[in-house]
């Protein structure tokens, strides 16, 4: 993960460069009619955040956290593992870059906004929310 | 959140008698507002209208006329409690003249503050004799509401009234001593015991506003008086031969100019109450301005007053304040409210601004979830919260949802004959006709109502002709049956008892509450009868109001200490046990993905109850955690803290067109005795289509859409993805479910109207929903053993492929582990996330960070609502 920054990220870098090259209106009024590009929100600040609140903002757990979970022996929890890898042999995803551009979308007739990824290629929209 | 304050309030009584609100006709005059409330023996009247209802407008009733009809006898009227919300000539009204000529006979009254009232701080002294009267009389008319579109004559009538209203004020404080009401000047202190007492019956809580904000608002008062005095003689100064009515006009217009009120003082003022028990409380709030107080220095304080109010919801009633207008409220403070079903408007009907155009609108686009009332159109209107909606108000004339602009359409008067309502008679009148043996003669009411005469609980459930069952004590008797009582309603018995899970033997379980605020929510009776069950061995009980930590170490220091739990169920909504809200994207995660985390609606934050079971602090839960939010509705939380044991006996599922991963679950979903029935799919199956036969089975799957603004419906799509269809409203649940839901539904756990991210960006209170307004908690209300699903935006995608998809796995490891668990869903949910967790950890996550955030996101969100157990 700590690979992982805004600026070299091979699939950020990507989906920027698509995001340069394809006018995501066209595309979602070509393949989706009836629905419009949704203004992202505004970007929170995050620190200090939530010093009204009773429990505050918690972490979440990590990729990290995970693997400590399942590798760690001394952390293991057979019983939840045992369950968890019955019927699971193989996890492939994450094995394969996919560029995308991810908008959110409405419906102009009105309705709740949905999260959707546009190819880089401009080829295909997948709403993944919901 | 804000800490509750400790407040004024008159805890609601055992058994709540039902309260009518009536909204007196205030005529054609601009403004004006007049509330009666009646609860039993009790009466409340606040706000007396305009001057002119004393006699009445022409064409319309007077105040004392409509008095007559609601009391149903002459004159005088006793009140119990008379209330002046603040200082406005509309509010005031004929009060003083209704004292004087002894018209009403008040207990009570409780009136604002006349010094701070007008503005007479210590630092101003501009209303003296040393000022003509010219130029105390605009000074007056510009303390007023803007009133500038009147006629020429009626502007001059009014500007000549105005000097009068502050000392006619003193004059009717003076008049209330001498014949002997108990006066509270108010300045922000909490309601004498004795009057406290009073209240009772009706559960009205004084709220605000405070002592500091009314000083504020009386600050600017006094500023609008001396600047007042001030631009009146100087435009004097250059032209004495203006009209006082041009004279008002110029210095209002300019006002309009720099976006200004003069009103805003007083307005911020209003004496504020919640009123009656919860699940058919109303707000009522004179005319203070929620959305933009207006008053230099007092934002703060109004917020304050605003998070107050929404604490105290949710409310069915809300009487929209400062007379419609857009800074009144707006669509965020109706959330907070808790989106009330029944609105109502106090005005005349000669405004072209009031009801305001936009708040027209923005109540005209919830119009399929209100019913709203207006007096410049629909007359004098009785409100019943505690009946059903489309029994509870009754109209003159007119029809409700007439959201017409007077602008646009000024309407016209006595196109129907109004009808005079009369408030039903007191519910019974307990008759001894003869010694020893009693016999009681109940006239019962023609609406439904829930009494207790003699220790016996008589059940009026049919309108029409009166028809009742008896109920007995529970005491020795047969068990109370808490279903029975309408939605909100609390029940009406004189015990209660509460078996936990039905008497089933469950694993030694840490509930968890807060007893103080649960009592408050539900009742205390009820409260206690749930502790007492929740508290017997094997169980452990920590209660929240004795904590000094917060909510989540509390409850690790119980886990760590005893460590034969097996698991948590958190035992109230957000407001008694608050959810803690996670940032489920690492810092280096969130600065990965950039700007995708805001197309996200929570930018990934989201109400998780996971850290209660997290003993290490390693953001992962070693405990199942479950959550049985009251709802302020005791019939739901003590129905879920009785479910029953989830026995499959059939299934019943829908998903969306696109999200066809959803059968690969359906056909896990196999087992004895459960009929391998389809998945429902939404391109062509809508809500009107559920069967009675299917919608009973313990089993049930939603894939489909949710909204964070209406929790009542879930959506699926065509095809094309042209349009969103109503695929299952809050009106299919059934009305008694024993059994399971799971849902991938967006938002379709969510039990308050905000989102995560709406409270930990702008802080506030949470505002609880009612069954009414979830399909989740109407589910629970049903008597379900669960329904698990997400705080948020939930992710998924078309595809099948397990492993491309970003939900499958984790609804696949639910529906598995459900029957190798004993159907037990908290734990099922808890084994899912954990199986979720692992499958995420084998892969290559961080070569696709998006879906690796996607991924954490739907880990996170699913709670379990319900026992679980």
């Amino acid at each position: 993960m700590s690979s992982l920054t805004k600026s070299n990220h091979p699939k950020i870098k990507a989906a920027a460069k698509a995001a340069r090259r394809i006018d995501v209106s066209k595309i979602i009024a070509k393949q989706l009619p009836g629905w419009q590009l949704a203004e992202t929100s505004v970007p929170v600040d995050l620190t200090g955040m939530m010093a009204s609140y009773d429990n505050g903002v918690m972490l979440g757990v990590t990729l990290e956290d995970l693997r400590k979970r399942v590798f760690d022996s001394q952390n293991h929890d057979s019983r939840a593992n045992e369950h968890a890898d019955a019927g699971v042999e193989t996890v492939v995803f994450g094995g394969k870059q996919i560029k995308t551009v991810t908008v959110r979308i409405q419906p102009k007739s009105g309705g709740p906004t949905k999260v959707a990824d546009i190819s880089a290629d401009g080829k295909t929209i997948k709403v993944v929310q919901g | 959140m804000r800490p509750r304050e400790e407040r004024t309030e008159t805890t609601a009584d055992e058994t709540v008698s039902p309260i009518t609100y009536c909204f007196l006709d205030v005529g054609s005059q601009k403004y004006g507002e007049c509330t009666l409330i009646r609860c039993g023996d009790l009466s409340v009247l606040i706000d007396g209208s305009h001057e002119a209802d004393f006699e009445g407008q022409e064409g319309y009733r007077s105040v004392p006329e409509q008095l007559e009809d609601l009391f149903d006898h002459p004159p005088p009227f006793d009140i119990s409690l008379l209330i002046v919300t603040h200082c406005h000539a509309d509010h005031i009204g004929c009060l003083p003249a209704l004292v004087a000529e002894g018209v009403i006979r008040p207990q009570w009254a409780l009136v604002t503050d006349p010094r701070w009232g007008f503005g007479r701080t210590d630092e101003d002294d501009s209303y003296s004799d040393q000022r003509d009267d010219r130029v105390r009389a605009l000074t007056a008319a510009l303390r007023e509401e803007d009133v500038s579109d009147l006629s020429d004559a009626d502007l001059e009538r009014f500007i000549a009234d105005a000097m009068s209203v502050e000392s006619k004020y003193q004059s009717f404080i003076t008049k209330l001593e001498s014949l002997g009401p108990q006066l509270v000047l108010y300045k922000g202190q909490a309601l004498p015991s004795k009057l406290a007492e009073l209240l009772r019956p009706a559960s009205m809580t004084l709220l605000g506003p405070t002592r500091n904000q009314l000083e504020l608002a009386a600050k600017q008062i006094a500023t609008t008086n001396t600047t007042s005095v001030e631009e009146i003689s100087d435009s004097l100064r250059q032209d004495a031969g203006l009209s006082n009515a041009d004279l008002y006009r110029a210095i209002v217009s300019k006002d309009a100019d720099s976006g200004q009120g003069r009103g805003h003082g007083m307005n911020c003022q209003s004496i504020t109450f919640a009123v009656g028990p919860p699940g058919s409380r109303a707000l009522l709030a004179g005319d203070m301005q929620f959305a933009e107080p207006g008053v230099s220095g007092a934002d703060t304080e109004v917020q304050n007053l605003r998070a107050k109010v929404a604490s105290h919801g949710p409310y069915k009633l809300f009487k929209t304040t400062h007379h419609t207008s857009h800074n009144g409220q707006d669509d965020d403070f109706l959330t907070e409210l808790g989106d009330p079903a029944i609105i109502v408007h106090s005005g005349g009907l000669n405004d072209k601004n009031h009801p305001y155009p936009s708040v027209l609108k923005l109540l005209k686009s919830r119009s399929k979830n209100i019913k709203f009332a207006r007096t410049d159109r629909n007359g004098l209107i009785r409100i019943d919260p505690h009946l059903p909606l489309a029994q509870a108000i009754t109209k003159s004339t007119g029809r409700l949802n007439d959201f017409t602009d007077n602008a646009q359409d000024p309407g016209e008067k006595g196109l129907e004959s109004p009808l005079p309502i009369a408030t039903p008679a007191p519910p019974y009148h307990p008759v001894q006709v003869a010694a020893g043996a009693q016999v009681v003669i109940v006239n019962l009411p023609n609406h439904p109502c829930d009494l207790q005469v003699a220790g016996v609980d008589i059940v009026v459930r049919n309108t029409g002709p009166a028809t009742g069952t008896t109920r007995f004590p529970a005491a020795g008797g047969e068990k109370p049956d808490y279903r029975n009582t309408g939605p909100g309603q609390r029940p009406q018995k004189s015990s209660v008892d509460v078996s936990l899970a039905s008497g089933r033997t469950l694993r030694p379980l840490l509930f968890v509450t807060d007893s103080r605020k649960l009592a408050e929510n539900i009742g205390g009776r009820e409260a206690r009868a749930a502790i007492d069950a929740m508290s017997q061995p094997p169980h452990t009980f920590c209660d929240l109001s004795l904590a000094k930590g917060n909510a989540v170490d509390e409850v690790r220091h119980a886990l760590r200490t005893n460590v034969r739990i097996v698991g948590v169920v958190l035992a109230g909504g957000y407001d008694i046990v608050p959810s803690p809200i996670v940032d489920v994207l690492p810092p280096k995660l969130r600065q990965a993905i950039g700007p995708v985390a805001n197309a996200d609606q929570d930018q990934f934050l989201v109400w998780s109850d996971e850290p209660f079971g997290d003993l290490n602090n390693d953001q992962l839960s070693e405990r199942p955690v479950s959550r049985i939010p009251d709802a302020r509705d005791a019939t739901l939380f003590l129905t879920a803290l009785e479910a029953k044991s989830v026995r499959p006996n059939g299934k019943f599922g829908i998903r969306n067109f696109h999200r066809p991963f959803a059968e690969n679950i359906w056909g896990i979903l196999n087992f004895p005795n459960v009929s391998n029935n389809a998945i429902k799919v939404s391109e062509t199956f809508v809500h009107g289509e559920v069967e009675q036969q299917e919608i009973g089975s313990s089993l049930q799957y939603f894939m489909l859409h949710g909204s964070s603004n209406d929790a009542t419906l879930f959506t699926g799509e065509d095809s094309q993805l042209t349009t969103f269809t109503p695929a299952f409203k809050v009106q299919n649940v059934p009305p008694k479910f024993d059994g399971v839901v799971f849902s991938g539904c967006c938002f379709g756990a969510l039990t308050v109207a905000q989102k995560a991210i709406d409270v930990s960006a702008n802080g506030g209170v949470v505002a609880p929903r009612s069954p009414d307004k979830s399909i989740a908690l109407s589910y629970l209300k049903a008597g379900a053993n669960a329904f698990v699903g997400v705080t948020g935006a939930h992710y998924s995608g078309p595809d099948i492929d397990p492993d491309a998809n970003l939900a499958s796995h984790l609804h696949m490891e639910f529906w598995k582990a459900l029957p190798q668990l004993e159907f037990t869903p908290s734990v099922a949910l808890f084994w899912a996330k954990q199986a979720f967790g692992n499958i995420i950890a084998r892969s290559g996550a961080e070569n696709d960070p998006i879906s690796l955030a996607r991924r954490l996101k739907n880990r996170s969100q699913f709670v379990c609502l319900g026992l679980g157990w």
